[in-house]
């Protein structure tokens, strides 16, 4: 008996020794520390009743549109009123639709100065950097389910990166020596294919969680990137087209992002900051509405018809080589990631 | 005259077939305080559950004191009529660990199976109601009831596990029939007359079940545990028929109602209430007359579609696109849903506590198990869900208490109500939502 009770304890003595070796080492191994996504919204800069960036107010949805185009629509078809509002939902134009669309109006906006020029549609920082090109925020800012703490959009696509695997994006450094100064390291971008480790809420993700990097259908989101550390910021060189698996009320999309760069800051647990860039406006468009049906729009007072007439007309980037008009957009996201130590699973052989 | 025993009959036969003949309830048969029957038999205590749909205004709903003399905020004061026979837990929460928060799913789930389900399809185990049931439920014509006061078979939070759902009854005027239509037996009939279609469908269920026995031991290990699934099935309706063919106990508290008018399909708030306080009429009249002694009332989905006249938005679409107003805090028409499941929750105890039975109430004899499916539906929130309780559970629950759970599991209050049950269980709930830790203030 006191035999076992002695292996027990060295057991147990064993055990800790290891835990406590296990945290000793840190997060950053053999030069390498990875991060999962755990948030990821267009950052939207808000003050307090809006009263800056919205002066003039919300945006009115897909309801009060309804309401002020067919006033006496007891006596029309549906083909006149809901499906004619669903057809130019689906199949958008850039012709006026006859109701004022709030733009931002403040001067203020997150994000980065993604063309390196200072111009008159510009945002300026909150921190006083001129230069700013966010339109996607000019787009949504008045729009009630873009803002949090409670708009759907921002509800929903939080909620989603928790619940579901499809969206699980990642990013691993490699070549870091140090996570406070370095001139030169790799981000690569993956899928992951695992659950996130959470608390017992469920809602808190925890570092230290494990991820399979996705070779198989998440192949084709590889990204890499050459970057920097400067006084604890991830600064990454632009990617040409980054594609982020994005999913929403459980219908999956993807979002493309053109000269994507990341800034974030850097901990042995966390990665929180921006990733910005040039969204493609179609895409954008449509991850939205296919996530979304009415009913969901009509809760963050979303009208895809006017907003989409304003994305395209706020359009500053990637023209059309025939027509000419912009087909992507300036915008920056909030993005917070939770260490994770990712596995590579060898990559599937082509048949 | 107090040995006379409420089990004496007069035998006789009738067509060939066993008949008693009942006497009337008569005070002989209760004890002196009138809470138990003269022979020692305490008056049975009986389980019920009650659901409303999405939730709260924590701002206008959370009382600001607890324990005794809580208040009672705008969004519940409609409770005051039943204070002194309810308690509210607040600050309890459902934990969902490695499993997604499913909209208007996830939190009754766990509040009612103690398991946080892992798709919306997915109804991890039975419902505490069946478990209850399975200990109160034998002695009764109906393990259990259940009803909805939507119009609607498919709004049930009771099952069995799996998509064994047990459907409620939705229509007033078929539960009336269900329970009191011809194969009632009235407890207090001077007259007792066996159904001779019950005894046929006995004795022919009595030789499937003698074959059904002999095909048994020449199956192999899976056919085996199937045929113990049907024959469980079996014992069930043999047990049913022959508490059909046995005079029941007499129930002071019985009055045969009337056949109710049957109501038009419809969620108009004002139809829901008249809905809801008539499938509350029948359903505790079964439960007096000892029909069942659990028993599910649900009086509106977690999915509420419930309409308010002059408002275009249902209950859960107003959730989600009715703005906080800045000023009041919360969201006025959305409240207004709440403001009448309130009412209709105080309607709901009202009617137990003013049934009378013995010297006290049906509600003094059963304990009712309130919950709902979101805290703050327009976020789909689960954390500080609320619930009541409402009933003593034959004196040994107290009542008129506000609890706050300081981020306890939610489940420590069904399993209270288990153990409040009689069911022999040392702990409740899967992983974070597993507790052992019953609510103890509210014990006597």
């Amino acid at each position: 008996m006191k035999t076992k009770q002695l292996l027990l304890i060295t057991s147990l003595t064993t055990a800790l020794c290891s835990a406590s070796s296990l945290a000793d080492e840190g997060m950053l191994r053999d030069g390498k520390i990875g991060y999962v996504m755990t948030d990821l919204f267009w950052s939207v800069y808000q003050t307090e009743d809006a009263s800056q960036e919205c002066p003039r107010g919300f945006n009115d949805g897909p309801r009060e549109q309804f309401e002020e185009l067919f006033p006496y629509h007891e006596g029309l078809s549906v083909e006149e009123t809901q499906l004619k509002q669903e057809i130019e939902t689906w199949h958008p134009s850039t012709e006026p639709d006859g109701f004022e669309f709030l733009e931002v109006e403040g001067e203020l906006s997150w994000g980065l100065n993604l063309d390196g020029e200072v111009g008159p549609n510009d945002f300026r920082h909150p921190d006083g950097t001129p230069g700013i090109d966010n339109e996607v925020y000019r787009a949504v800012g008045c729009v009630i389910g873009f803002r949090g703490p409670d708009g759907v959009e921002y509800i929903f696509q939080n909620k989603a990166i928790v619940d579901e695997r499809y969206n699980r994006m990642m990013i691993e450094l490699s070549g870091v020596e140090s996570l406070d100064n370095d001139d030169a390291v790799t981000v690569t971008v993956y899928r992951g294919m695992d659950r996130l480790l959470t608390d017992a809420t469920g809602s808190k993700v925890m570092p230290g969680g494990t991820q399979r990097v996705d070779r198989r259908w998440g192949e084709s989101l590889i990204r890499e990137v050459n970057a920097r550390i400067v006084e604890g910021k991830l600064i990454t060189e632009p990617m040409t087209d980054m594609v982020i698996p994005w999913q929403n009320l459980r219908v999956p999309s993807i979002q493309l992002i053109r000269d994507a760069r990341l800034v974030l800051d850097l901990t042995e647990t966390n990665a929180t900051g921006l990733l910005a860039g040039y969204a493609d406006v179609d895409t954008w468009y449509y991850q939205l509405i296919r996530n979304d049906s009415t009913h969901h729009l009509s809760n963050g007072q979303i009208s895809g018809i006017s907003l989409y007439k304003a994305l395209r007309r706020l359009a500053d980037a990637y023209p059309d080589s025939e027509t000419g008009d912009n087909t992507a957009i300036s915008t920056a996201l909030d993005i917070k990631m939770t260490q994770v130590f990712i596995t590579h699973p060898k990559p599937l052989g082509g048949d | 005259m107090k040995t006379l025993s409420r089990r004496r009959f007069l035998k006789g036969t009738l067509h060939g077939g066993a008949v008693t003949l009942g006497l009337p309830l008569l005070d002989v048969f209760l004890n002196d305080n009138g809470t138990a029957f003269a022979d020692g038999t305490p008056i049975p205590t009986r389980f019920g559950t009650w659901s409303w749909g999405l939730g709260m205004s924590e701002s206008i709903f959370v009382p600001k004191q607890t324990g005794a003399g809580f208040d009672l905020p705008e969004e519940i004061a409609a409770l005051a009529s039943v204070q002194e026979h309810i308690n509210l837990y607040t600050n309890f929460h459902v934990f969902k660990d490695d499993a997604p928060n499913l909209c208007h799913h996830s939190g009754w789930v766990v509040l009612r199976s103690g398991i946080a389900p892992m798709t919306r399809e997915n109804r991890p185990g039975e419902t505490i109601d069946v478990a209850v049931a399975r200990q109160l439920g034998n002695a009764t014509r109906f393990r259990s009831l259940s009803a909805t006061a939507t119009g609607d078979v498919r709004d049930s939070f009771s099952y069995e596990g799996g998509n064994s759902v047990n459907a409620p009854e939705w229509s007033p005027l078929r539960f009336y029939q269900r329970l009191f239509g011809e194969d009632f037996q009235d407890p207090n009939a001077e007259t007792f007359t066996p159904d001779p279609r019950v005894m046929v469908r006995k004795s022919a269920l009595t030789a499937v079940q003698e074959q059904a026995s002999k095909l048994e031991k020449e199956v192999g290990a899976a056919d085996r545990q199937r045929l113990d699934q049907y024959f469980t099935g079996l014992r069930d309706l043999e047990r049913r028929f022959d508490l059909q063919l046995t005079k029941p106990d007499p129930r002071e508290a019985c009055v045969v109602l009337d056949a109710p008018m049957d109501l038009p399909t419809g969620l108009d708030a004002d139809l829901v209430a008249k809905r809801h306080r008539m499938m509350t009429d029948l359903m505790l009249m079964a439960v007096a007359c000892d029909q069942t002694r659990v028993f599910n009332m649900f009086y509106a989905s977690a999915f509420s579609a419930t309409t308010k006249p002059g408002y275009d938005k249902p209950h859960h679409t107003a959730t989600h696109e009715e703005a906080v107003d800045s000023e009041l805090g919360y969201q006025p028409n959305t409240s207004w849903y709440t403001r009448r499941a309130m009412e209709e929750w105080a309607y709901y105890v009202n009617a137990l506590a003013n049934f009378k039975e013995g010297d006290g109430s049906l509600l003094d004899n059963a304990f009712i198990y309130a919950t709902t499916d979101q805290s703050f539906a327009k976020i789909h929130a689960i954390d500080g869900i609320p619930m009541f309780s409402a009933g003593t559970a034959g004196g040994r629950v107290k009542t008129g208490l506000h609890i706050d759970g300081e981020g306890s599991p939610g489940c420590r209050l069904g399993f209270t109500a288990q153990r409040l049950m009689g069911l022999d269980i040392e702990s409740w709930g899967d992983k974070s939502n597993n507790t052992s830790s019953e609510i103890g203030e509210i014990l006597v």
